[in-house]
């Protein structure tokens, strides 16, 4: 049983890339939440998945990214320089609970704060895009097995509660908190321990909704319907099969490009690449409570196209109740 | 025990593999002190901006160039494009000047500028010359400074000049 709650809560990632948010394994963590970018802000993220033998969970999350440089659709990505600082930090609430033995539906909700330091930007937070989701364990571990995984499906929605960088009316676009768009995502959560080794797999694919903007100046900007998709492959140890486990996840995203209509014309934004590289860390204090600890980083690998480049240190608590 | 051994092995190689031959940005990158963050250079033709519905001409000199730190703000003198040069007579549009930021790759604009006409030492406005105050890009990149001439909501002509910030 230890065993497993060690597992089950080390995996998770994050989205949009993102977005901004990792919630696996019932960790909440949110790797992608990470995305501090004003333009980048809430992509996807991993939904809240009880993916052990628990009956409900609740995690708490803070992350802290800073933007380190900008990669843009060609050429070579520019690091800013250190006068100039971009953080977002996000303050995650998200849970799960099971409807039926094999079901469950959960729900996350960000506070965002965005800050710029630049001089005449300043910052802002309020509410992020509001996630829910729901999963079906379609691979039970009922018998041991030294090589079937156990299976989570899910879908997710996510709605655009947050300012988006279509809408910004600030400087620096501070006040973007969200990514703007209605989106359903579906993928699978697959996670295989053997002693005190463990891996996962978070294949997901998602769809954003057309939206038009208008700002105060009654113009319109209309954005198409786009699709996007992540996998996320992580590895992790527990010393001596103990409470600590450290892991490793790596997460290629993508974001295909969008048509954008401005003023009646028409035109067409690049796709998106980008990589996060994670190192996580959780102590399972007891059997209903667990930290948890995730550094992302986006300046690892690559290539990385039209996005900008993070890095993220996020800390979380979960509370567990058993079935 | 071999499984996780195997996992974390290609896991690693992995990460070194693509870290090492692919285009990681920690490995292929410019830093903004060297590409420091600046617009394109004035357009040196004789008609920089054209609006050719309203067969008008304009120009566009930075009087401070928008930095990582701070807003810029840029100068729009208006001439006509059959009687007048850069250097004058500058000539009211005859429209609503509107001008908006826009990043075409990553399909999104900026926070909205200030425009205000300029004025002369007596407070009266000085026809065709508008000051743009409050530039501010969101992110490095290709973007684009769109400038528009209204009639209410209705946009009547453009000009479009691309800036590499």
């Amino acid at each position: 049983m230890l065993k497993s709650e060690v597992k089950l809560v080390a995996p998770v990632s994050w989205i949009l890339a993102v977005t901004c948010t990792c919630v696996l394994g019932g960790v909440g963590l949110t790797p992608s939440s990470v995305h501090a970018a004003a333009c980048c802000a809430g992509s996807g993220a991993a939904p809240s998945v009880i993916s052990g033998d628990d009956v409900a969970q609740v995690s708490v999350s803070a992350a802290r990214g800073t933007v380190i440089g900008d990669a843009p659709a060609e050429g070579l990505p520019v690091f800013r320089n250190g006068a100039t600082s971009e953080v977002t930090e996000i303050y995650l609430l998200s849970g799960a609970i099971l409807v039926a033995d094999r079901w469950q539906v959960g729900a996350g909700v960000p506070i965002l704060r965005h800050e710029a330091a630049a001089k005449s930007t300043g910052s802002s937070s309020g509410l992020g895009d509001i996630r829910l989701n729901g999963a079906y364990e379609f691979l039970p571990e009922w018998t041991y097995s030294a090589w079937k995984p156990r299976g989570f499906g899910f879908l997710q929605f996510t709605l655009p509660t947050g300012t988006s960088v279509y809408d910004t009316q600030s400087a620096g676009a501070v006040d973007a908190l969200g990514k703007g768009f209605y989106s359903l995502g579906a993928g699978s959560l697959l996670v295989k321990r053997w002693s005190a080794w463990d891996t996962y797999a978070i294949p997901e694919v998602h769809f954003s909704f057309r939206r038009t903007f208008r700002n105060e100046n009654a113009e319109q900007l209309q954005i198409g319907s786009g699709s996007g998709a992540s996998v996320s492959w992580g590895v992790g140890m527990s010393p001596g099969e103990g409470n600590f486990r450290i892991g490793l996840r790596l997460q290629p995203l993508y974001e295909s490009p969008k048509g954008v209509v401005s003023d009646g014309a028409t035109s067409r934004s690049g796709h998106q690449l980008s990589w996060n590289t994670a190192l996580e860390a959780t102590y399972l204090v007891s059997t209903a409570w667990a930290i948890n600890g995730m550094y992302v980083d986006q300046t690892l690998l690559g290539p990385a196209v039209n996005t900008t480049l993070s890095r993220t240190l996020a800390l979380g608590l979960q509370r567990r109740w058993e079935r | 025990m071999k499984s996780p051994v195997i996992a974390i092995s290609a896991l690693l190689s992995a990460t070194f593999l693509l870290v090492g031959c692919l285009q990681s940005p920690l490995l292929h990158h410019a830093d903004a002190a060297s590409k420091a963050r600046a617009a394109a250079p004035r357009e040196l033709s004789q008609c920089p901006l054209t609006f050719s519905q309203a067969g008008l001409c304009a120009s566009l000199d930075w009087v401070k160039m928008p930095a990582e730190e701070e807003k810029g703000e840029f100068t729009l003198r208006f001439w006509n494009q059959n009687q007048g040069t850069a250097n004058g007579p500058y000539v009211d549009p005859g429209q609503t000047v509107f001008v908006k930021l826009f990043m075409p790759a990553m399909g999104h604009g900026s926070s909205p500028v200030r425009i205000s006409q300029v004025k002369d030492n007596a407070g009266s406005s000085i026809p065709g010359i508008f000051d743009v105050s409050e530039v501010y890009f969101v992110m490095p990149g290709a973007w684009q400074i769109i400038v528009q001439l209204r009639n209410g909501q209705q946009t009547v002509d453009q000009a479009i000049l691309n800036v590499e910030i």
